[in-house]
């Protein structure tokens, strides 16, 4: 990995974190009529919108506006919940590891789902197990996420009581118990994107000169399979994850709401039933940033392995 | 899969036209996926010789109803009869999820054309743009937009069109790259064509296949979007029926009248699966061309 490289990622990084935060300062600036009248409602007399307007600032020229809202955030400072009357950073900071686990539980049962069902399909290519298996992509993909939760809570939760239907217990036990339906259902997304791109990364490798030559030293089938054709296909199914991150990280939003799960993403839904102004605008702007911060770190990591990757498109 | 595919050797004569008509027609994909989706768009579409009750008509003296003759799916929470709700919802749903990719789809095409052809600080704008955009998760984006327009189907139109436009940009301005250097649009260009005329009259034509394909496979995640925005409460306003905010409504009755609430999944999910097939068998048939 060059100087060069490394220099110009992270110049793009500041520029895109820049250009997110320009956009959920401007956010709140779409937002028709007055922020203050908003929130006080249509009783509030003009002495307490204009009161609370200059509280807020929101008589200051917009770049100013924007500066301060800058300084605060390079503070630390992410706003104050008018519903919950705390820092939205202590907010988020209790919520953001309630999503993060279920996020990396989901993404772990989907890649226990996604490599024997590729496996399976890749050394029989054309067979019938092959066409059952293309087939989960496309009548997964239009599966609302939402509802797939709907049917695993009916299942687990409601007719077999195995699972609870939903919190998140309070102790780590419980916490992890609470986690598993609400992980299948990421898996539910995440499989069959995995499972298209693994088949087709798995078919490649198979035909590979260096599967023969193991198959010529007479390895066995499995350990050909396992240890040398599974092994390379690791990385372009890392890299599909990390392409998919947005669509995986937004669509944990709806999945807390129906577990009820104390994650970002229901934060972000009580924030905007409650028109909580500053946990809308930080909960967006945590969500762009740790796209902006893994892809970054999976950039990092690949230009590290291999050194043929260059930056640009 | 219940399409047949004709013998081989069965139209020995058969050339030009006809041939390449029979060409997609093997591509089973394709063909079930068409089927399916025109058969759901037909009952969609004459949802009232379907339906004999009208989905917003309430009978509260028999609310949570099972199956019958009269209300097939039975009834909801205040006595609607579902299956008309279901069938109205597939309206909505169907509508608003086509015309939600149309505009995505021009806007994104029409700035990927400018960035890939006219290049420099254009190019640079619209491409620095596009990577704070991407660096949203598509649906706190959207929800955010939405947030800050007020819920509702305008809301909806504008929030998709904000954040989807990315791909096409990306796909358009990527055909555009290499298509400029191709002798078409180097001839166009030495007779003197104006920058519009070359690339809206030879580049355009050219290069939108790509987006065009990838707009079939968009139309599934644009439908989804749709049905989650309602789930969530943003989207259609009820009582209007979706199946969106039917799934919502139904949501606490899980436990006791499941129909409710996982009913419309199964609308989504087939109405889903046909537009993945077509976009399937549209890509397919686009790589062999």
């Amino acid at each position: 990995m060059s100087a060069r490289y490394l220099a110009l990622r992270l110049a793009q990084v500041v520029f895109v974190a820049f250009g997110v935060t320009v956009a959920t300062f401007g956010l709140l600036h779409l937002v028709p009529g007055n922020p203050a009248r908003t929130l006080l409602g249509v009783h509030a007399t003009a002495g307490e919108v204009a009161y609370l307007s200059r509280e807020w600032g929101l008589t200051k020229p917009l770049p100013v506006q924007y500066a301060d809202y800058v300084g605060r955030l390079l503070h630390g400072d992410l706003g104050t919940s008018v519903y919950y009357q705390a820092p939205v950073a202590g907010l988020i900071g209790h919520a953001l590891p309630v999503t993060l686990s279920m996020l990396a539980l989901g993404a772990a049962f989907g890649i226990a789902a996604s490599v024997p069902l590729a496996l399976l399909a890749a050394t029989r290519p054309g067979r019938p197990a092959d066409h059952v298996i293309r087939a989960v992509p496309m009548a997964g993909l239009g599966m609302p996420p939402f509802w797939v939760g709907f049917i695993l809570l009916i299942v687990f939760a409601l007719g077999l009581h195995l699972l609870p239907a939903g919190g998140y217990g309070s102790t780590p036990a419980g916490h992890l118990e609470s986690l598993i339906l609400p992980g299948l259902t990421v898996a539910a997304v995440t499989t069959p994107i995995l499972v298209r791109s693994l088949r087709l990364a798995l078919i490649e490798v198979l035909g590979s000169e260096f599967v023969a030559a193991a198959t010529a030293r007479g390895l066995s089938r499995a350990r050909v399979l396992l240890r040398h054709a599974l092994r390379s296909t690791a990385v372009p199914a890392v890299s599909v994850l990390a392409v998919n991150l947005g669509y995986l990280l937004g669509g944990t939003v709806v999945i807390e709401n129906v577990f009820g799960l104390p994650g970002v993403g229901n934060l972000l839904l009580t924030g905007i039933l409650n028109r909580d102004f500053d946990v809308v605008q930080s909960v967006t702007l945590v969500y762009a940033l740790l796209v902006v911060l893994i892809n970054l770190g999976a950039d990092l990591a690949y230009a590290a392995l291999d050194p043929r990757v260059v930056l640009g498109r | 899969m219940t399409v047949t595919q004709p013998a081989a050797g069965q139209r020995p004569a058969a050339a030009g036209r006809p041939a390449r008509r029979a060409r997609w027609l093997r591509n089973k994909t394709l063909v079930a996926g068409l089927a399916l989706l025109a058969v759901i768009a037909g009952m969609v579409a004459c949802a009232p010789l379907l339906a004999a009750r009208n989905p917003d008509q309430q009978d509260l003296l028999h609310v949570f109803a099972g199956p019958s003759a009269a209300h097939p799916l039975g009834t909801d929470d205040l006595g609607r009869d579902i299956w008309a709700r279901l069938l109205y919802a597939g309206r909505a749903d169907l509508v608003i999820g086509f015309a939600a990719v149309l505009a995505p789809f021009a806007l994104g095409s029409a700035l990927g054309l400018l960035a890939g052809y006219l290049g420099g600080w254009v190019d640079a704008v619209i491409m620095r743009v596009l990577d704070i955009v991407v660096a949203f998760p598509f649906y706190v984006l959207v929800i955010a937009v939405v947030f800050a327009l007020g819920a509702g189907v305008g809301s909806i139109f504008i929030a998709i069109t904000a954040v989807a436009w990315v791909s096409y940009a990306r796909i358009v301005r990527g055909e555009v790259l290499v298509a400029k250097r191709l002798g078409y649009v180097q001839a166009a260009r030495a007779a003197g064509l104006s920058t519009p005329r070359i690339m809206l009259r030879h580049l355009a034509p050219n290069v939108l296949g790509q987006a065009v394909v990838y707009a079939m496979s968009d139309i599934v995640l644009t439908i989804l979007a749709v049905v989650t925005l309602g789930y969530l409460g943003l989207g259609v306003q009820p009582p209007a029926p979706e199946w969106g905010a039917m799934m919502q409504a139904g949501e606490p009755y899980l436990g006791l009248h499941p129909a409710l609430a996982t009913a419309p999944g199964v609308a989504v999910v087939l109405t889903g699966l046909a537009l993945s097939m077509i976009g399937d068998g549209l890509a397919a048939e686009f790589a062999a061309s």
